[in-house]
């Protein structure tokens, strides 16, 4: 009998003491946790400084994918009109998000650093099409993803990567300054078509 | 103890056995530790095959000489003081070779880091990238890591070679397996190393377009992405692409090859190597040309759209060809097909598709006419066997350039040329004219007259002093090679001689080769199980309506409605009445035979869709819609 109040007074302590404590859960939906750097969420497509496209439509992120959700269809870039730097853009770039299990082994796989997994996690929808993500989509998301997919709270948590193409060392491992770009960064000379 | 055991008397003396008896021929060596016995004259990397350990190379080929240009190779023999390449080296008795000593990988080591110390590294954007030997053997032979601070050699990246080939210049590991594939095999040194040292770059002579009927192999023999395909370029990645085993349709020769497909769409043709009908080489013609047009999701550009093929079928309502059922195009060409009427179908289609032509289509369509296009039937089939061809010593071409009409034929001839063989080319066109012992270059319509020439020549000795020349290289003894043109042969007169001739040659099917070959894919399959329709000539004058069979191109306008069953695009004219979508060759499963009478099997390398049916298919869908017709008459 005293054994039993004993445990009964040490349960309301323990419920006491944690009633002073600073909280740690949410009121989501209503309040929101911003997600750490390294968060996985929805997959972004960057673009450097200039407006090119960060991808250059190697299909090596497709290649990693363990889900096989990535496609890549590659094109030759016009001289004229460049989509990306160098020769080779990603013409067709989707990612399926009910395949894809958030691994980020696509980001790890690409050599441009073009794809990155974002911090957006709240990907709902009502139609299946709407997780088929297009080049688009995952380029300017504000624009393209669908309504219910896209909230600028927490997407504006980690904006565009940026950069300059020159002297990128995309190749990890090389040493510093060493011109290994697989987007023939050392601006070659290159003959019109 | 008795000397029974031992009659001769002799001491049973511990004497050392003799040596194995010394075969000439062959050579023992020791090859990474490991006896092997090979015959006299092998490289030492092919020993080496042999003897199950892989040496890495580059510029080695088996069908090209050794160069000695790369240098990756490089193997410890044992005394020798230096590393030796194992491409150049023949083995030699007592040998004790090494790819695996510490010293010989010190030298795999700096053989890689030194190819890549200029070697830009595309290889995420590489065409050659995932099946790259340079990928490869760095990997497996490379130290891992560069010591390169250097910026890199500047080159021209996308270098229109031709209109079929780019090359990348900086990617060249200057291996020369391209030249000397043009010089060795093919003959007409297209491409060439141009300048020196660190400048120095692959292109041709004068700086002129790559032009060869035999360009598109050095895309495959190079090593690294330096020559790359303007058509296959940033299309796939080798990881993705489903690989068929197929036979090319370009011509009767029956190349083997590998049809290589992304979802579906056929991306490219390689060679796959038979030694008795291509040797491992296909020609442009056939590489670059006989694809299917591409039409699978995705891979759709506006260009390509607009040339795209028919995949429904279409019926012309309202002066427009419109979207419409099988049944119903099906109902109307049989229509097309009432009254003076023709069916002209292309030899290109299968050996079943042949058939069912023959004895389903032909007797339901009896007041049809019908025969193929072009003109199949030759009056002397062929003799003889592909692998006789380079051990012919005397080869006479009536009229026929097989550097035009059967290319990698020409290729065989010329082995026997560099064999020793004579060549005598009677004709207006000679691509292998650098290897000929003679041309007699007349028009086409003479032909016939310099055969009797050569005829009398060989015969009676009275002829004209070049006839009479040439002539004379062919009275060698050795097996004997004499082709026809098949469009010369429907001359009789002109048949009778060249057979003559043949004889006269002591020309035969078991150790030559002899006869017309017939020259569109499958056109002997054509004559074989179509006989009738082969050698029916089809007069055009005023039919009022035609069907055309898998035939690329429309036939000139004449006033008759045509229903047209095609896998490419066609010209939107205004006679075309009914279009049906039917497979090409390369999406459907069949047999080819080739010009020497050889079958072989087709399999599908493409998909574009489970309504388009193939050849054979349609012609039995045709015949069942005839059968209803006939029924519906009755
Ligand atoms: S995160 Fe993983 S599963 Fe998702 S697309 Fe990237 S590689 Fe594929
Ligand atoms: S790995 Fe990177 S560069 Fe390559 S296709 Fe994927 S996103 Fe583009
Ligand atoms: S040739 Fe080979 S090594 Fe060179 S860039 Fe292409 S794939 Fe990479
Ligand atoms: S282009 Fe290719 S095949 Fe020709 S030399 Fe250069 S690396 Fe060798
Ligand atoms: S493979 Fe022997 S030197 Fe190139």
């Amino acid at each position: 009998m005293i054994e039993d109040l004993k445990a009964l007074l040490a349960g309301f302590f323990t419920t006491l003491r944690h009633m002073g404590r600073k909280k740690i859960t949410l009121m989501y939906p209503e309040q929101k946790r911003q997600p750490a750097a390294k968060f996985k969420g929805r997959h972004q497509l960057h673009k450097y400084d200039n407006g090119l496209e960060r991808c250059i439509g190697c299909h090596l992120c497709a290649a990693a994918c363990p889900s096989q959700a990535i496609y890549v269809g590659a094109e030759e870039n016009d001289p004229k009109a460049p989509i990306s730097f160098g020769e080779r853009y990603a013409k067709h770039f989707e990612i399926n998000m009910i395949r894809c299990i958030f691994c980020g082994f696509c980001e790890e796989a690409c050599p441009v650093e073009a794809i990155r997994l974002g911090p957006e996690y709240e990907l709902s929808d009502y139609q299946r099409h709407a997780f088929v993500y297009t080049k688009d989509m995952l380029l300017d998301p504000e624009k393209h993803a669908p309504r219910r997919q896209f909230h600028a709270d927490v997407e504006q948590h980690r904006g565009p990567i940026g950069g300059k193409p020159e002297g990128e060392a995309a190749v990890s491992g090389a040493p510093k300054g060493h011109c290994d770009t697989p987007t023939g960064a050392r601006t070659p000379r290159k003959q019109d078509l | 103890m008795s000397n029974l055991a031992n009659p001769t008397g002799l001491s049973g003396a511990t004497t050392p056995p003799p040596p194995p008896p010394q075969n000439p021929n062959l050579v023992s060596l020791t090859i990474n530790g490991k006896r092997l016995t090979v015959p006299k004259g092998t490289l030492l990397v092919e020993a080496a095959k042999m003897a199950g350990s892989e040496i890495p190379v580059f510029c080695y080929h088996p069908k090209l000489k050794p160069v000695g240009a790369c240098r990756m190779c490089l193997v410890e023999i044992e005394k020798n003081p230096r590393l030796q390449t194992a491409c150049t080296t023949p083995v030699s008795e007592g040998m004790v070779a090494n790819s695996v000593s510490p010293n010989a990988i010190s030298g795999q080591n700096a053989v890689i880091e030194m190819l890549l110390a200029n070697h830009p590294l595309d290889c995420p954007i590489c065409d050659k990238g995932g099946e790259c030997p340079l990928q490869d053997n760095t990997f497996k032979y490379g130290q891992g890591v560069s010591r390169m601070q250097e910026d890199k050699r500047a080159k021209d990246k996308a270098f229109a070679l031709s209109d079929r080939i780019v090359l990348d210049k900086e990617r060249c590991i200057m291996c020369y397996r391209c030249t000397r594939f043009q010089s060795e095999i093919v003959g007409d040194q297209a491409l060439v190393a141009l300048d020196r040292g660190g400048e120095s770059e692959i292109g041709t002579q004068n700086g002129e377009s790559f032009e060869s009927p035999f360009s598109g192999n050095t895309i495959e023999l190079c090593p690294v992405g330096a020559l790359t395909s303007r058509f296959y370029r940033f299309r796939s990645r080798p990881w993705d692409l489903k690989r068929t085993p197929s036979v090319c349709s370009g011509c009767s020769m029956g190349c083997n090859t590998s049809l290589h497909a992304r979802d579906g769409a056929i991306l490219r043709m390689v060679a796959r190597e038979n030694p008795g009908i291509d040797d491992g080489w296909l020609c442009d013609k056939g590489r670059f040309q006989t694809l299917p047009p591409v039409t699978a999701l995705g891979q759709v550009t506006a260009a390509e759209a607009k040339q795209n093929r028919p995949l429904q079928p279409l019926l012309r309502k309202h002066g427009s060809l419109q979207p419409t059922t099988l049944e119903l195009a099906l109902q109307r060409t049989v229509e097309l097909l009432r009254g003076y009427t023709a069916v002209l179908a292309s030899p290109t289609l299968t050996n079943e598709a042949m058939l069912a032509l023959e004895t389903g289509l032909r007797p339901m369509a009896q007041q049809s006419q019908f025969g193929f296009l072009p003109y199949v039937h030759t009056p002397w089939l062929l003799q003889g066997k592909i692998a006789n061809l380079p051990f012919a010593k005397k080869i006479v071409l009536l009229g026929f350039d097989p550097w035009t009409e059967l290319p990698v034929l020409a290729l065989w001839l010329r082995k026997a040329a560099q064999n020793g063989g004579n060549l005598v080319a009677v004709g207006q066109h000679n691509g292998l004219f650098r290897d000929s012992a003679a041309w007699l270059s007349v028009p086409q319509d003479r032909v016939g007259d310099t055969t009797a020439e050569l005829l009398a020549a060989l015969t009676t000795g009275k002829a004209s002093a070049p006839v009479r020349e040439a002539a004379m290289k062919l009275t060698c003894d050795g097996p004997a090679v004499l082709l026809l043109h098949p469009d010369l042969a429907a001359d009789a007169s002109l048949l009778f001689l060249a057979q003559q001739l043949a004889q006269q040659l002591g020309a035969n099917g078991d150790t030559g080769m002899l006869g017309a070959p017939a020259l569109a894919a499958n056109a002997r399959g054509a004559q074989e199980l179509a006989p009738t329709i082969a050698s029916a000539t089809v007069s055009s004058h005023g039919l009022t309506g035609i069907l055309l069979l898998g035939i690329d191109h429309l036939v000139p306008q004449s006033g008759a409605k045509l229903a047209v069953a095609t896998s490419r695009a066609i010209e939107p004219r205004s006679d075309v009445e009914v279009v049906l979508p039917m497979l090409h060759p390369y999406e459907t499963a069949g047999t080819y035979t080739n010009f020497t009478g050889q079958r072989q099997a087709l399999l599908a390398g493409g998909f574009v869709g489970r309504n388009v049916p193939s050849d054979q298919q349609l012609i039995s869908h045709l015949r069942t819609a005839l059968t209803h017709r006939h029924a519906g008459a009755r």
